[in-house]
């Protein structure tokens, strides 16, 4: 009889070293702040190593104690948003794609790779309580040229908000820390505004399409020049062409305001080149009939 | 009593297997998922160093240390330009032997999680896959990630062939390697070959018994799991060349045979809305949602 009990238990511990780790979507940030401080949530996938390109994700809080500020994605892995990180109501959500798939991070201090950090989303304490943080919905599709979905399990997340006198200070871990790099000093990377035509197989307009990434503090928004003033955009962007040709201006801002700027000219429906020509032609032909008259 | 002593050798054995950490029994294990291997070296803290990134010719081997970088080793194709993107970016390129190795280092200026992105382009301008990796990167070492491989790259002469007629599938590998080629339609039809010492591959298929419609080509090295781009072809009633400016990668909308922001932002436009062009609705179901985009990222190149 114990022989038969020790024979199961060793059989157990092999099959239990053999299950492979489940795929998961968690969240990690501070156990506790005051009212008043900033912070932030990363949100993190284990997937298992399997080479995953796209997330859509939901993540629910409670905006009676907490405000939603932001999203950093400087030093995460998902830059190229579809919908960015955006707060309604009680629900924060976000679908992005990683071009060319990732399996996790490679790390020299770590024999598996490590979790994929998918954004920092921002908040500001407000209210006292018990701040829970809850997937609504994650819906992770694989890089198999196929968009198989994945249904990761999900982990919550709870914060303590505690009172703000000096007595309850908490220090916040650098790594949960807003704007920790304190002295941004350098703009985005140059970048280029690329023109796209309006054609039959897209079925598009005419439209702009930019992009660029801040290494400290992460792109904070685009701004287009609109005669002394600078307008909010993002890429792509509609343009239409006019009858001469136009200049377009496009800055990148970083969250400490720095920017980067980059312009592109785009053609008008009539080409400088065809405006002298007729320039020329006319005052030839000026020419020619005053003397014709004469 | 010689049973009652080996009873007594079995039950203490299995006992020290129950107690016994059991993960320890496995041999250590420091290959990362396809077998690429990262490692780190100390380097000497006492050493002044100036980070100059060489683009260096053919071999290429990078002569600094710097504080904080990383190094990528592996192989392409020959005479490949291997190209690196950081969150990206592009920012350094070197050209791989005519072995099809390769080798370049990156000074980086901080502890952090970067993206690094690289593809190779093979002799005659075609393009791999983009491959990721992730790196945490930690002051004082250099990271070092080899043994880095792309999928051989893979062009056709047609995007439709005529029933019955002859498809010629080509591309670059590494010189002397055992491929395996595949056409996947209703059935999968395999196919060997051996790439040719200058790294080139060409097979012509005579599609006789392939039913008309579409179908996706691959290759990849024998007992590899990283594949190249699927192409698509049709068997109709006539033959259509490929050119340039048509090698059907899903999602190329502007036809330039390179999925990029540009694609991307094609596709964006047409999120959710209705009647999507058949270009952007990668998968045919009539709508533009995540799992177009996922299938975008796939064939991403740039």
């Amino acid at each position: 009889m114990k022989k038969i009990l020790f024979i199961i238990i060793f059989v157990l511990s092999f099959s239990s070293s053999s299950v492979a780790m489940a795929m998961s979507v968690s969240m990690y940030s501070v156990k506790e702040v005051n009212v008043g401080e900033s912070f932030k949530v990363l949100l993190s996938l284990d997937s298992d190593e399997t080479p995953i390109n796209s997330v859509d994700i939901v993540v629910e809080f409670n905006p009676e104690l907490l405000t939603f500020v932001g999203f950093r994605d400087n030093d995460t892995l998902v830059k190229t948003w579809i919908e960015k990180p955006e707060a309604e109501g009680d629900k924060i959500n976000m679908k992005g794609i990683i071009p060319g798939g990732v399996s996790g991070v490679y790390d020299s201090n770590n024999k598996n790779l490590k979790e994929i950090p998918i954004v920092n989303l921002l908040f500001k304490a407000k209210n006292k309580g018990n701040a829970e943080f809850i997937f609504n919905k994650s819906n992770i599709l694989k890089n198999d040229g196929l968009g198989t979905s994945l249904y990761p399990t999900q982990n919550k997340l709870n914060i303590i908000i505690k009172g703000n006198s000096l007595a309850d200070k908490t220090t916040i871990p650098d790594e949960f820390l807003i704007d920790e790099k304190e002295f941004d000093e350098n703009p985005p990377l140059p970048f280029v505004i690329s023109f796209v035509e309006a054609s039959s197989l897209s079925q598009t307009g005419d439209m702009i399409v930019f992009y660029t990434t801040d290494a400290e503090s992460g792109i904070k928004e685009y701004r287009i020049k609109n005669k002394s003033d600078w307008d909010v955009v993002s890429s792509p962007l509609i343009i239409s062409k006019n009858i001469l040709p136009k200049d377009v201006v496009i800055r990148a801002y970083d969250n400490h305001d720095n920017f980067t700027e980059a312009s592109i000219t785009i053609k008008g429906r009539i080409g400088w080149n065809l405006i002298v020509y007729v320039l020329i032609f006319v005052i030839l032909s000026s020419i020619l009939v005053r003397k014709l008259l004469k | 009593m010689i049973n009652i002593f080996f009873k007594k050798i079995i039950n203490s054995f299995l006992l020290i297997l129950f107690l016994f950490p059991f993960h320890v029994l496995h041999a250590v294990d420091i290959v990362d998922s396809d077998d690429v291997i990262v490692s780190a070296r100390v380097i000497d803290p006492n050493v002044v160093v100036t980070p100059i990134p060489v683009e260096s010719p053919a071999g290429a081997v990078n002569l600094f240390l710097p504080k904080i970088g990383v190094t990528f080793k592996g192989e392409a194709y020959p005479n490949a330009t291997i190209f690196l993107l950081k969150n990206a970016q592009q920012i350094l390129s070197v050209v791989a032997g005519t072995d099809g190795f390769f080798n370049m280092s990156l000074e980086e200026k901080y502890e952090d999680t970067v993206l690094y992105t690289i593809y190779a382009q093979d002799v005659l301008g075609n393009r791999s896959l983009l491959v990721n990796y992730p790196v945490a990167v930690y002051s004082g070492y250099i990271t070092e990630l080899s043994n880095i491989r792309f999928a051989p790259t893979i062009v056709t002469d047609k995007s439709e062939v005529a029933y019955g007629d002859y498809l010629t599938i080509s591309g670059y590998a590494m010189p002397n390697r055992a491929l395996s080629l595949s056409i996947a339609g209703g059935t999968v039809y395999n196919y060997s070959l051996t790439s040719a010492l200058d790294g080139s591959y060409k097979l012509t298929i005579p599609l006789v018994g392939y039913a008309k419609g579409e179908y996706v080509v691959s290759v990849k090295y024998l007992n590899d799991t990283r594949l190249s781009k699927f192409l698509k072809f049709l068997v109709g009633d006539s033959n259509k060349k490929n050119d340039l400016d048509s090698l059907s990668i899903p999602g190329d909308c502007n036809k330039d045979n390179i999925i990029n922001l540009i694609d991307f932002s094609i596709l964006a436009f047409w999120y959710k809305k209705t009647n999507p062009p058949l270009c952007v609705d990668t998968n045919n179901d009539k709508i533009v949602d995540l799992i177009d985009f996922s299938i975008l990222a796939y064939y991403w190149t740039d």
